[in-house]
């Protein structure tokens, strides 16, 4: 089920920007048959035609039984060091940081990126096992003056300072 | 001619050039590993500095930033697993599969040997045969330059990360990173396509934004969750396993690697003298070639799946690329690429223009940067080598709950640094979050990266195609080298279908029996 929604999803996304095409692109009389739109289109056609030949082949191989069978002895043995390494993964640890990190791209313009940035990697540190506050906090700080550092003084690059502080 | 050379080599042997090329390996190791920050960055910044130095110390300092970068993203592409450069994406499958297995040591060995045979080779070849290169790259137009991209673009097909990858998935990952290319600015019209009114976005979506967003995020996500998964045990990252001692390369690794190499000079050295084709472009290429070999040879383990040999032809096929990609710049002013574009930038500050006339004019500078590759090369071959042992200190040293929130936030910075645009930055992250549910999907990230690299290029040299054949594309099969590259293009797919049919009629092999590469 989770192979046809993949392909359902991504199929839909196509279409979507299929439709919105005409309005994204400007309109040109074709040279040699090509416009703006040409190329675009083709690709999201494509995706559209492989997501429909994608879930036609998961359904067909669902439903084939001998297939079914040798399918799943061949992913186990295959897939046992990916299935292993995915256990390890917790998902509502990635969900967290990566609502942190949007919070953190939300918040630059405002705070600017030392503080955003810096807050987020107090507490990445603390999502990733590192349980002592007070280091984090030390580590924190000394990875925010590296990058400015680097970032600012070596390389000339002005990070957001953001619009509270100026 | 011979006097020429040796009085630009002895030009170069002098303390002012050997010290600004060291400066370049080490500038170039030092940016070029850290995720995010390109060298064509590196050398965008050096450029003020080279102001008060004279031309070929300028030009020395620059190239041998350009040529240590493009290596040294190598180093985080195998250690951490996420790319320091768009090149080094390639070397990911199997340098990062092969640390894992705890053989990182000998990924880094293999990635230095072969980026300095490999560079080594073309920056020769460009040395004795400047001239005969020149008539060769006049040689390619839009229909051979076409030909190469759909072969690099083809490469999707087998690149898979994950065992619920397909082909189908791997086509549509392919075609959503050549949709990705599309945002911008159309290349043959320059009109504006999907950036929903904002101004920014007319750039388009820079490769590195997708690479930092795609590869590196993910696994930084990743990494941090198992940490905190696993509880407190110690970093993983060493490159040894199981606290054994690192096994290194041997000789007969190295040797059986060569064919792989060269395969690799030569391909990097063809799309080097072609302008536009960057080393990214070089790395999957080879990639590609070795893959499709993989299959028809008796390999224990195959390209993709942890193979020293994936790891070889990665590293050789974008190293290439970056001496060759001088000669469009001396022959014709015109730049390879970004990092050539900032070199005539150089030239130009110094009172040369590089086109037609520098090889009449000036030959010793020409020769003399040349040399400066070539010298280049033997630095950084001893100095990458110990650089990574320091580099494999730290990533070992330091634990992974501090290790990858610090790259998060390089990464994040270094998005920042791209364009000073924070719309990169939340492109960045928005990339971040797909990249895992594509991962999650099996549909593969570095198709839908070298997709977003080739993108722009595909729909250039289809239309210049299109306009050179006036409407038809009977022009790729009426052009000699087209033909030639078509037919080679051909022969490359048909190889190993035809070894499975021969090796099914001999004699059925175990896979047990195959070389363990």
């Amino acid at each position: 089920m989770r192979e046809i929604m993949s392909y359902l999803v991504i199929g839909l996304i196509a279409v979507v920007f299929i439709v919105i095409t005409p309005a994204q692109t400007s309109y040109f009389e074709p040279e040699f048959g090509l416009t703006p739109r040409t190329f675009p289109l083709v690709i999201l056609w494509g995706i559209v035609g492989l997501s429909c030949i994608g879930m036609i082949v998961t359904v067909i191989r669902r439903f084939s039984s001998r297939y079914a069978a040798n399918y799943q002895t061949d992913t186990r043995e295959e897939g046992q060091e990916n299935d292993d390494e995915a256990e390890s993964i917790h998902f509502k640890k990635i969900f967290l940081l990566s609502l942190l990190t949007a919070a953190a791209v939300l918040f630059i313009p405002y705070i600017g990126f030392y503080v955003s940035v810096g807050i987020v990697l107090w507490i990445a540190f603390a999502i990733a096992g590192r349980k002592k506050w007070s280091r984090n906090i030390i580590y924190s700080v000394v990875t925010m003056v590296a990058i400015w550092v680097v970032f600012e003084k070596v390389m000339s690059v002005s990070l957001p300072k953001g619009s509270w502080f100026l | 001619m011979l006097d020429t050379l040796l009085q630009a080599l002895l030009s170069i042997l002098n303390w002012q050039h050997l010290l600004a090329l060291t400066a370049g390996v080490m500038i170039g190791l030092l940016v070029g590993s850290v995720p995010g920050l390109s060298g064509t960055l590196a050398l965008a910044l050096m450029v003020p500095i080279t102001y008060s130095l004279s031309l070929t110390v300028a030009v020395v300092l620059l190239t041998a930033i350009y040529k240590a970068s493009t290596f040294a993203g190598s180093l985080t592409s195998i250690m951490v697993g996420t790319p320091g450069t768009p090149a080094a994406a390639a070397t990911l499958f199997d340098g990062y599969t092969l640390k894992k297995k705890g053989e990182g040591l000998k990924a880094v060995q293999m990635s230095i040997f072969s980026s300095v045979t490999a560079d080594m080779l073309t920056d020769i070849m460009l040395l004795v045969a400047i001239v005969p290169m020149t008539a060769l790259a006049l040689m390619f137009g839009a229909p051979e330059f076409l030909i190469l991209v759909l072969l690099a673009l083809i490469s999707v097909a087998s690149i898979s990360e994950t065992n619920t990858g397909s082909l189908i998935k791997n086509l549509i990952s392919g075609l959503i990173g050549l949709f990705i290319a599309m945002i911008g600015m159309e290349a043959l019209r320059g009109s504006p396509r999907y950036t929903f009114g904002n101004s920014d976005l007319l750039n388009g979506i820079d490769i590195m934004v997708g690479v930092i967003g795609l590869l590196c995020l993910p696994e930084v996500f990743i990494q941090i969750s198992k940490r905190f998964h696993k509880g407190n045990e110690k970093s993983n990252a060493s490159l040894t396993a199981g606290g054994e001692k690192a096994k290194g390369l041997s000789w007969k690794e190295g040797i059986k690697a060569v064919p792989t190499i060269l395969r690799g000079a030569v391909v990097g050295g063809i799309l080097g003298i072609l302008p536009g084709a960057g080393p990214s472009m070089g790395a999957f290429l080879n990639y590609q070639i070795e893959h499709q070999r993989s299959r028809s040879r008796k390999d224990k383990i195959k390209v993709g799946k942890g193979s020293i040999r994936g790891v070889a032809a990665a590293e050789s096929g974008n190293s290439a690329v970056s001496g060759a990609n001088l000669l469009p710049l001396f022959s014709f002013g015109i730049p390879g690429d970004a990092a050539a574009a900032i070199l005539i930038g150089a030239f130009m500050i110094h009172g040369i223009t590089p086109g037609p006339n520098i090889m009449e004019s000036t030959p010793e500078i020409v020769y003399a940067v040349i040399f400066s590759l070539i010298i280049a090369n033997l630095l950084l071959a001893p100095m990458a080598f110990i650089y990574s042992k320091f580099f494999n200190i730290i990533i070992t040293k330091l634990d992974t709950a501090i290790l990858y929130p610090i790259i998060l936030t390089i990464c994040l910075a270094a998005a920042y640094s791209i364009r000073n645009s924070m719309l990169d930055v939340a492109l960045v992250f928005a990339f971040g979050v797909a990249g895992l549910f594509i991962m999650k999907a099996g549909f593969s990230r570095v198709a839908i990266i070298i997709g977003l690299i080739l993108g722009g290029l595909t729909e250039l040299s289809f239309g210049q195609t299109l306009v050179m054949g006036e409407g038809s594309l009977a022009i790729l099969f009426e052009r000699p080298i087209s033909l030639v590259l078509l037919l080679l293009t051909l022969i490359i797919f048909l190889i190993p279908f035809i070894t499975k049919l021969s090796q099914k009629k001999s004699q059925p092999t175990s896979e047990s029996e195959g070389i363990n590469q």
